[in-house]
């Protein structure tokens, strides 16, 4: 019996600022991603989730570089898994939504030419693309879809453009849908009917999905996984309800107690202590080392590695199992 | 899927045109009025005027405005009125190709310096850099009396072709760095970035999504270079260089009236409120397109 292999599979992306003596922004960051599982990615701004996901389909910024790693992917369920370059895989397999709603929408093309783009890129008839437009509009909830396939993108409110870009990226049919910061731009109301409504659209197609979001929040609604990254490294991978309920990582823990609680008494919300280091001035041994409650001279010699603690669970801490032991010294 | 096309939306549903896309209308308008105006005289011309721009009449020179003559006529006795009308169909139709022309040339340039290779780039920026250390009136009086005026070439007129190269040669300068600076812009915009992500071919994003997003100012600049041409032609004839003395063109005019600007000022005042006028219209109308892309 051999084991499914993953839709994607990304291993060992290191990617660093163009040039010489370039520093490194993201630093060895492998993951996968099964077919029809949500991965969710959190961490702070600057912590490298959003270029991990850029680099997928090589929409790097032209100052950053993909220095090392390898990518397998693998198209439908009865096929192998093999390596692929980034840029076979736009609009083959994978496709992306965008956390802007407001400049992701070329101003210069109707909405139906819009969502049609992709599905006429691939060969399909100017009819069925436009058919598949329209059909595509109702799925994401656009109301009056027929008069909208001719609207222009600043004629419709941020959360219809956040809709319409779902649409653009459906209609290529991807078995991998990536998101990044998809409801970050949009209010507390529109965030949620948005996540709503990629969910049900994910389990419709079975669909898998990378999610990267600032908001712990959002990624443990919708992620099946959770990786953390902090400081260009993934510091803690897991199952996400264990992970939120169980983290074996201090920052992790640090993520969980600073987010709001809706229920019990109010208490004033923890915060981590200091700033993220600032790449290329990286603290010797774990780089969480100096804002770590936990830390002992073991963390500042060397940066340790990724350790596998429990059925799906990897962590970078040397301490992990005393994230948890009662309260914090 | 009736559940999630939720309630909160419909607030936007109206599809309303905003103030952007009416504002500038009115400097646009009256740029477009103006220029309209000249355009349909230098059509109709053979109707609203005596009919030959060139026909002499010695024994009535210098004559003041009458009925038969609007606007006098010249040392030649040749009907101001009827050359100031033709010579809308020179000055117009060289100063449109000579803005065409480099706006074509010089916005594929600027595509091709501000998407291509490093090398590439550097190296039209830099011959750009010389054109525009031209001195420009020299460059031009230099280059045209090389030419030499000619002989016309299909529906040009003597003189023309030389004006439009030399145009061409200088003002491409202007819309390539245009272009590249709109290009290199608007090619790190999120939805060039989705129109890649969607597998769309590297010209079809080009084309498609990031042109037409760069081409606004280009188009602006366009409009107000044809204002300019018209100003530098009528200049440069005045100075002998260019269209052949004797063409109904406004500087010219003006050139073979000047000894007279005491007696007969309105063989003067005409063609340069005609070049004015003209320059006016065209800036306007730029204008107005400016106000509406930037908006």
């Amino acid at each position: 019996m051999t084991a499914i292999e993953p839709v994607i599979e990304i291993a060992n992306l290191t990617i660093a600022t163009a040039g010489p003596g370039g520093v490194t922004l993201v630093d060895d960051v492998s993951l996968h991603v099964d077919a029809g599982e949500c991965l969710g990615i959190v961490g702070e701004s600057g912590s490298g989730k959003s270029l991990t996901l850029r680099s997928v389909l090589d929409l790097l910024p032209s100052s950053l570089v993909r220095t090392r790693g390898t990518m397998r992917f693998r198209g439908r369920r009865d096929e192998e898994s093999r390596a692929v370059d980034p840029r076979e895989l736009r609009g083959h397999g994978v496709s992306m939504i965008f956390q802007e709603p407001m400049s992701s929408l070329n101003p210069t093309m109707r909405i139906g030419d819009l969502i049609a783009a992709g599905p006429r890129a691939r060969g399909v008839s100017r009819r069925d693309a436009a058919d598949r437009a329209l059909r595509l509009l109702g799925e994401v909830g656009v109301p009056r879809p027929e008069q909208r396939l001719r609207a222009w993108p600043h004629q419709l409110s941020g959360g219809l453009r956040q809709r319409v870009m779902i649409a653009m990226a459906l209609s290529v049919e991807p078995v991998l849908l990536l998101c990044d910061e998809p409801t970050t731009a949009l209010d507390a109301t529109v965030q949620d009917q948005i996540l709503t409504l990629v969910e049900h659209l994910r389990a419709e197609r079975d669909m898998a999905m990378i999610l990267v979001s600032h908001d712990l929040s959002v990624v443990s609604r919708i992620a099946d996984r959770t990786a953390v990254m902090y400081a260009g490294r993934i510091v803690e991978q897991g199952p996400t309800r264990a992970l939120i309920d169980d983290p074996r990582h201090p920052y992790t823990r640090g993520l969980i107690d600073s987010m709001p609680q809706l229920h019990g008494p109010p208490v004033r919300l923890k915060t981590i202590e200091g700033s993220p280091p600032t790449a290329g001035r990286l603290p010797r041994g774990c780089r969480f080392s100096p804002r770590c409650p936990l830390v002992v001279d073991a963390c500042r010699e060397a940066d340790p590695p990724l350790m596998a603690i429990g059925p799906y669970r990897t962590t970078a801490c040397l301490r992990h199992s005393a994230v948890n032991a009662g309260d914090q010294p | 899927m009736s559940d999630l096309s939720l309630v909160k939306d419909h607030k936007d549903d109206k599809e309303h045109t905003p103030r952007s896309r009416r504002r500038g209308n009115g400097k646009m308008a009256a740029g477009a009025v103006v220029f309209g105006l000249f355009v349909l005289a230098a059509v109709l011309a053979p109707l609203i005027t005596k009919g030959d721009p060139a026909e002499q009449d010695l024994l009535n020179r210098l004559a003041d405005p009458s009925p038969a003559h609007p606007l006098g006529t010249d040392q030649l006795g040749r009907d101001e009125w009827t050359r100031l009308v033709y010579a809308i169909r020179v000055d117009l139709r060289v100063a449109l190709l000579a803005s065409l022309v480099p706006a074509i040339l010089g916005s594929l340039i600027g595509i091709v310096a501000g998407l291509g290779a490093k090398w590439l780039d550097t190296a039209i920026m830099r011959v750009s850099d010389v054109v525009v250390s031209l001195p420009l009136f020299i460059f031009f009086i230099a280059l045209v009396g090389l030419l030499g005026p000619g002989d016309g070439f299909l529906f040009l007129g003597p003189g023309e072709l030389p004006l439009i190269i030399g145009f061409t040669l200088v003002s491409w300068v202007v819309y390539a760095r245009l272009m590249r600076a709109e290009v290199r812009r608007v090619r790190s915009m999120d939805y060039v970035r989705a129109a890649r992500s969607g597998g769309l071919p590297r010209w079809r994003v080009i084309t498609g999504h990031i042109v037409p997003n760069a081409i606004g100012q280009s188009i602006v600049y366009f409009f107000v270079d044809i204002g300019l041409a018209v100003v530098a032609i009528s200049t440069l004839s005045f100075l002998g260089v260019g269209i052949p003395v004797g063409t109904p063109e406004w500087g010219a005019m003006i050139q073979s009236a000047r000894t007279v600007i005491q007696t007969n000022w309105w063989l003067i005042a005409a063609p340069g409120a005609a070049i004015a006028l003209a320059g006016m219209g065209l800036a306007l109308i730029g204008d107005g397109l400016d106000d509406r892309i930037k908006s």
